[in-house]
C-alpha cells in the first residue's frame, strides 16, 4: 500500500457505505495573535451501527472535530477546507436553514460533556424533549408529548410521568444525561456525537450510561462518534479509534489493534499511562513535556519534541500517513516497511519501552 | 478571569484597548477637557465672572448674541459664556474626581471587609446599602445640600457619600469571588494575617473592575453635579458650572430664543460623559478576556 | 417559594426601619428651629418653653423619634411652616400625578428598552447593533435637564406639536375622554424625557445578558437540534436573558423618582418632585422629609416586588 500524503483511507476495508464521511477537514481559529489551525487534515469514516472514538488530550481537537460536524463552532472559528457528507450529502454546501432543517436534531444528535449547563434551565425536561420531535416531525404536542415520555422511558428514567414535568435542577447528573441522550435519540437519528458525555459523572454511574449507548446502538441501529480522553472508555465502547493530537490524527485503527500493537510513539505513551487492574505499579508513567498551546505549535512533527524517537526529519517536515496492517500511522518509524513489517517501537518490548518516563 | 501574570495582563488590556476606537476616540476627547479645564486662563478669553457693558452706556451688555467680542455671546447678567464654558469644565472635573474619591474609598473599604469577613459584618453593612439605595441618589444629594449650606465642597462631600453603594456591591462581589482562588485560601491556610491577605493578595486582584467602576462613576458624578446646579442646591453663582448655566433655559424667552446660552454647555456635558463612557466601556471589554 | 418571599419580608423590616432613623436624623439636622416661624415678640420666653415642652421637643431623641414615627404611620407629616397646610395632604394632591408619569415612564423603558437589547444582540456587530448601542450610550450620557430642554425646544416651541408643560389645558376645561386625551398629549413628552435614561441602561443590560446567554451551552444544545433560528433566540435565549432584567424594574425606580424632580420641574408637571422643588426653595424641610419617606419605602416595595418577581419567572428559585 502506498503512503498517502495527506489521510489514509478507512481503516477497515468494508462492503457498508459509510454514514458519515469526513474527508480534509481542516478549521482555523482567530486568536488574538493571529489565525491557527485547530485542526488539520481531517478524514474518517463511521459506518452504521459502529462505534468512533476519537481520543485525545484537551487541546488535541477532538471537541473541534465534533463541532465542526454539527456546524457548532464558536464565532472565531471557521471550516477552512474539507466535505462533512452525511448520506451522500455534503452539509457543507447547505445552506444554515437547509442543515437545521433536515440534518440536525434529524439525521445527526449530539450529547454534550456538561448535562446540567447542556440543558436550558427553565425549561421542563419534557418540553426540551418535544421541541425537537415538533421541529423535525411536525408532530403535535400531544404526540410529542407521548414520544418523549417513551423515550425518557427507553433511557431507563424511572417515572417518567413525574420526571417529565421537571425541571434539570432537580434532576441527578446521571439522571440529566439520560434527558440528554433522551433528547439525541428522540428523532432517532441515525448518527450520533457524544463528547465525553461521562466526564461529568461518577464511576458508576459512568459504566450505568455506557451500557445505555451500547444498548441503544442496537436497538437504534445508530453510530456513534464517541469523543473522549478516557482510553478505559475506548476500550468498553469503541470499534474503531482516532487518536488525536495537536489537531492532526496522527493514528487510527480498530480498538483491538490500537490497544494491542499501537504504533504511534504518541499512542504507546498514552496507553501506557493508561491505569489498569492487571498494572501493580503505583506510580503512573507519563508522556514528558505538554502538549503545546495551538499559537506555537512546533514545525515538523507536532509530536517531535516530546518524542523519544525523534530524527532530524521529524523537526523539519511533517510526516505522510502510513498503513501498518489495519491501521494507519502518521509517523516516519513507518517510512520503509510500512506494510506489515513490524519494526516500530512496540509495547511489550523495543524501543518503546523508553518512551515514557516513570514518574 | 483567570490567573494571568500581572503585567501580561494588564499588557493584553491595553492592546486590546488600544484596538476599540471608540474608547481611544473617548480617551482623546477626555484628555481635551482635562486639558481645557487645567489651562483654562490660558484659553479662556475673559474672566468668568467678568460683566460687560453695552458701548458707551452703563448698561450691562445682557443675553448678546454670539460675535467677535463674544464667540458664544453673554449671559443674563452680561458675562461671557464662552469663557464661563471653558472655566466651568474645571468646576465640574474637580467636583467629580474628589467625589469620586471620596465614594471609591468608602465603597472599596466597606466592600473588603464584608466580602471578606462576610457574616454579621457583612449581613450590617448590607441592610446599610439597603437603606441607602432606597433613597433616589437625587433625594438624598438633595436633602445634604438643603441642610447645609450650599459650597461646592458640600456638592462634592454628598455626592461622595451618596454613590459609594454601588462601589461597595461590586467590590463585596469580587471579593467572594476571589476568595476562592486557590493561593488565597492557601495564604489563608498559612496564617497570613488578614491585612496582608487583604492588600496583598486580594485588593491587586480586584482592581480592574474597580477601575471600570471610578470612570463610570465619574461620568455620573458629573451627572450628578450638574443635576444638583441646574436645580440650584449645587455649585453656586457666580461660580460657573455646566448645570448652573442652562438655570436660565427655565426661563420661555431664553429657551426660545437665545440658545446660544444654553446648547453649548449642555452639549459639553454630553460629549464629555458621553467620552467617559466609552473609556469605561473600552476598559471593561479590555479587562474581559471574555469579549 | 414561600420561604423565600419571608425572608425576603423579613429582611426588609430592618432596612425599613434604617430608611425612618435616616429620615428623622436628616430632619433634625436641618437647620432652624421648627417654631422660629411663630416666634413673635409678644411671645414670652417662658410661653415659648411651654410650647416646645408641648410640642416634645425637649424629649430624648429617641422618645421624639418614637413620637414622630407614631404621627407617620397614621399618615400624619405635620404642617407646613408657611400656610400651616397639612403635608400630607399636599402630598396626597400630587402623588397621582407623579405616579402617572413615573408609571408611564416605567413602561416605556422596558417596551422599548428590551427589544432594544434584544435586537443589538442578535444583531451583534452590525451597524443595528453599532447604532443602538450608540444611541442607549448617548441616552444614559445626557443630561436629563438639558434633553428636556431640548426636547421643549424642538418639539413644543419650533415644531409646536406638543404643549411646553403642565399637565391639564386649564382654560379648555375638558372633561371625560377629552380630559384623558389632553392629559395624555401632555404626558408625552416629559414620559419620553423621563424614560429616556432608563431605556437607555435597560437596553444596555438586555443586550449583555442576552449576549451571555447566547455564549450557554444550552443555547449550543438547542442549534444541535436543528431548530430554528426564531425558537433559539426567543424561546431559548430570550427567557433567560429577560429573568435578570425583572431585577432592574426595581433598580429603575429610584433612579425615575430621582429624575421626576428634574422632569416635573422643567415641564411643570403638578407632582410630587414639583412639590420637591418649591420645598427646596423656601426650604420647607418637613416636605422634604415627608417626601424622602415616602419615596424610599416606595422604592423598597419595588424592590421587594421585583425580587418576588424574579422568584417567580426563575424556577430553580421557586422550588
Amino acid at each position: 500500500m502506498k503512503p498517502s500524503n495527506t489521510t489514509p483511507g478507512s481503516p477497515l476495508p468494508s462492503n457498508k457505505k459509510p454514514l458519515l464521511q469526513v474527508k480534509d477537514l481542516s478549521v482555523k481559529f482567530r486568536t488574538e495573535e493571529g489565525m491557527f489551525f485547530a485542526v488539520e487534515h481531517i478524514s474518517f469514516d463511521l459506518e452504521e451501527q459502529k462505534t468512533l472514538a476519537i481520543v485525545g488530550e484537551s487541546g488535541s481537537g477532538k471537541s473541534v472535530t465534533s463541532l465542526a460536524i454539527m456546524q457548532l463552532l464558536a464565532e472565531n472559528g471557521k471550516i477552512t477546507s474539507g466535505e462533512i457528507f452525511i448520506d451522500d450529502e455534503d452539509i457543507l454546501k447547505l445552506s444554515q436553514r437547509q442543515v437545521q432543517h433536515s440534518i440536525l436534531g434529524k439525521k445527526i444528535s449530539m450529547i454534550f460533556q456538561e448535562p446540567m449547563t447542556a440543558l436550558n434551565p427553565i425549561l421542563k425536561v419534557g418540553e426540551q424533549i418535544m421541541e425537537t420531535i415538533i421541529e423535525h416531525q411536525g408532530a403535535s404536542r400531544k404526540e410529542a408529548y407521548a414520544i418523549a415520555l417513551d423515550t425518557l422511558k427507553q433511557v431507563g428514567i424511572p417515572s417518567p410521568e413525574q420526571r417529565i414535568k421537571q425541571y434539570p435542577h432537580e434532576l441527578s447528573g446521571g439522571m440529566r444525561q439520560r434527558v440528554m441522550i433522551a433528547m439525541g435519540l428522540v428523532t432517532k437519528p441515525k448518527i450520533m456525537i457524544a463528547d465525553e458525555p461521562t466526564t461529568a459523572l461518577d464511576v458508576t454511574i459512568e459504566a450505568q450510561i455506557l451500557n445505555l449507548l451500547e444498548n441503544l446502538k442496537e436497538t437504534y441501529k445508530t453510530a456513534i462518534l464517541f469523543v473522549t480522553h478516557d482510553l478505559n472508555v475506548v476500550a468498553d465502547i469503541a470499534d474503531d479509534v482516532i487518536v488525536m493530537y495537536c489537531g492532526e490524527i496522527i493514528e487510527k485503527g480498530p480498538v483491538a489493534d490500537i490497544f494491542e500493537t499501537p504504533r504511534h510513539p504518541y499512542t504507546i505513551g498514552l496507553l501506557a499511562t493508561m491505569p489498569s487492574l492487571d498494572n501493580d505499579n503505583d506510580i503512573l508513567p507519563t508522556i514528558r513535556g505538554v502538549v503545546p498551546n495551538i499559537t506555537k505549535r512546533p514545525t515538523g512533527c507536532y509530536f517531535h519534541p516530546r518524542c523519544d524517537h525523534a530524527m532530524p526529519q521529524c523537526a523539519q517536515r511533517s510526516p505522510a500517513v502510513f498503513q501498518v496492517g489495519q491501521q494507519a500511522v502518521k509517523c516516519f518509524l513507518y517510512e520503509q516497511d510500512a506494510l506489515g513489517v513490524q519494526d516500530g517501537p512496540g509495547v511489550q518490548d523495543g524501543p518503546g519501552a523508553g518512551e515514557v518516563n516513570h514518574g | 478571569m483567570t490567573l494571568f501574570k500581572k503585567n501580561s495582563f494588564y499588557d493584553f488590556a491595553y492592546k486590546r484597548f488600544k484596538k476599540n476606537k471608540l474608547a481611544v476616540i473617548g480617551a482623546a476627547v477626555t484628555l481635551l477637557f482635562v486639558v481645557m479645564a487645567i489651562f483654562a486662563p490660558l484659553i479662556a478669553p475673559y474672566e468668568p465672572s467678568e460683566f460687560f457693558f453695552v458701548e458707551g452706556q452703563n448698561v450691562y451688555n445682557k443675553y448678546a448674541p454670539p460675535s467677535d467680542g463674544h464667540l458664544l455671546g453673554t449671559d443674563s447678567l452680561g458675562r461671557d459664556v464662552f469663557s464661563r464654558l471653558i472655566y466651568g469644565a474645571r468646576v465640574t472635573m474637580m467636583v467629580a474626581l474628589l467625589a469620586v474619591s471620596i465614594s471609591t474609598v468608602i465603597g472599596t473599604f466597606i466592600g473588603l471587609i464584608t466580602g471578606y469577613f462576610g457574616k454579621l459584618v457583612d449581613a450590617i453593612f448590607m441592610r446599610i446599602v439597603d437603606i441607602v439605595i432606597s433613597f433616589p441618589v437625587l433625594f438624598l444629594l438633595i436633602s445634604i445640600s438643603t441642610i447645609m449650606k450650599p459650597s461646592i465642597w458640600i456638592v462634592i462631600f454628598a455626592i461622595g457619600f451618596v454613590s459609594w453603594t454601588s462601589t461597595a456591591r461590586l467590590v463585596r462581589g469580587e471579593v467572594l469571588r476571589v476568595k476562592q482562588l486557590d493561593y488565597i485560601v492557601a495564604a489563608n491556610a498559612c496564617g497570613s494575617s488578614s491585612l496582608k491577605i487583604i492588600l496583598k493578595h486580594i485588593l491587586p486582584n480586584i482592581l480592574a473592575p474597580i477601575m471600570v467602576q471610578i470612570t463610570i462613576g465619574t461620568a455620573q458624578a458629573i451627572l450628578m453635579e450638574a443635576s444638583l446646579s441646574f436645580l440650584g442646591v449645587g455649585v453656586q453663582q457666580p461660580t460657573p458650572s455646566w448645570g448652573n448655566m442652562l438655570m436660565d433655559a427655565q426661563k420661555l424667552l431664553v429657551l426660545r430664543d437665545m440658545p446660544w446660552i444654553w446648547i453649548p454647555p449642555g452639549i459639553v456635558n454630553l460629549l464629555l460623559v458621553l467620552a467617559i463612557y466609552f473609556v469605561g466601556d473600552g476598559l471593561r471589554d479590555a479587562f474581559d478576556p471574555k469579549q | 417559594m414561600l420561604k423565600y418571599i419571608a425572608r425576603r419580608l423579613l429582611l426588609s423590616i430592618p432596612v425599613i426601619i434604617g430608611i425612618t432613623i435616616l429620615s428623622f436624623i436628616i430632619m433634625k439636622l436641618s437647620p432652624g428651629d421648627p417654631l422660629a416661624n411663630f416666634i413673635n415678640p409678644s411671645i414670652s420666653m417662658e410661653d415659648l418653653e411651654i410650647s416646645r415642652q408641648a410640642l416634645g421637643l425637649n424629649d430624648p431623641l429617641f422618645v421624639q423619634y418614637f413620637k414622630w414615627i407614631g404621627q407617620v404611620v397614621r399618615g400624619n407629616f405635620g404642617y407646613t411652616y408657611s400656610g400651616n397646610h397639612s403635608i400630607s395632604g399636599l402630598i396626597l394632591e400630587r402623588l397621582p400625578n407623579t405616579i402617572i408619569l413615573t408609571l408611564s415612564a416605567f413602561v416605556l423603558s422596558f417596551v422599548l428598552g428590551i427589544p432594544i437589547g434584544v435586537i443589538a444582540a442578535v444583531r451583534k456587530n452590525t451597524r443595528v447593533d453599532y447604532g443602538l448601542t450608540f444611541f442607549s450610550l448617548v441616552g444614559v450620557a445626557i443630561p436629563s435637564f438639558f434633553f428636556g430642554l431640548l426636547v421643549i425646544y424642538f418639539f413644543a416651541l419650533v415644531l409646536g406639536l406638543f404643549p411646553s408643560g403642565g399637565m391639564i389645558n386649564i382654560r379648555a376645561g375638558y372633561t371625560g375622554y377629552a380630559y384623558f386625551k389632553d392629559v395624555l398629549h401632555h404626558l408625552i413628552l416629559p414620559a419620553i424625557v423621563l424614560s429616556l435614561g432608563n431605556i437607555a441602561s435597560v437596553s444596555r443590560f438586555t443586550r449583555s445578558n442576552m449576549l451571555d446567554v447566547l455564549k450557554e451551552d444550552y443555547i449550543r444544545t438547542a442549534k444541535a437540534k436543528g431548530l430554528r433560528n426564531k425558537a433559539i433566540v426567543y424561546k431559548h435565549a430570550f427567557r433567560n436573558a429577560l429573568i435578570p432584567v425583572v431585577t432592574i424594574f426595581g433598580l429603575s425606580i429610584p433612579f425615575l423618582f430621582s429624575g421626576a424632580y428634574i422632569t416635573e420641574s422643567i415641564f411643570n408637571w403638578p407632582g410630587m418632585g414639583q412639590l420637591g422643588i418649591t420645598a427646596i426653595q423656601n426650604r420647607e424641610y418637613g416636605i422634604i422629609m415627608a417626601l424622602n419617606l415616602i419615596t424610599a419605602t416606595l422604592v423598597l416595595l419595588g424592590n421587594l416586588t421585583s425580587d418576588i418577581l424574579y422568584a417567580i419567572v426563575d424556577p430553580r428559585i421557586r422550588h
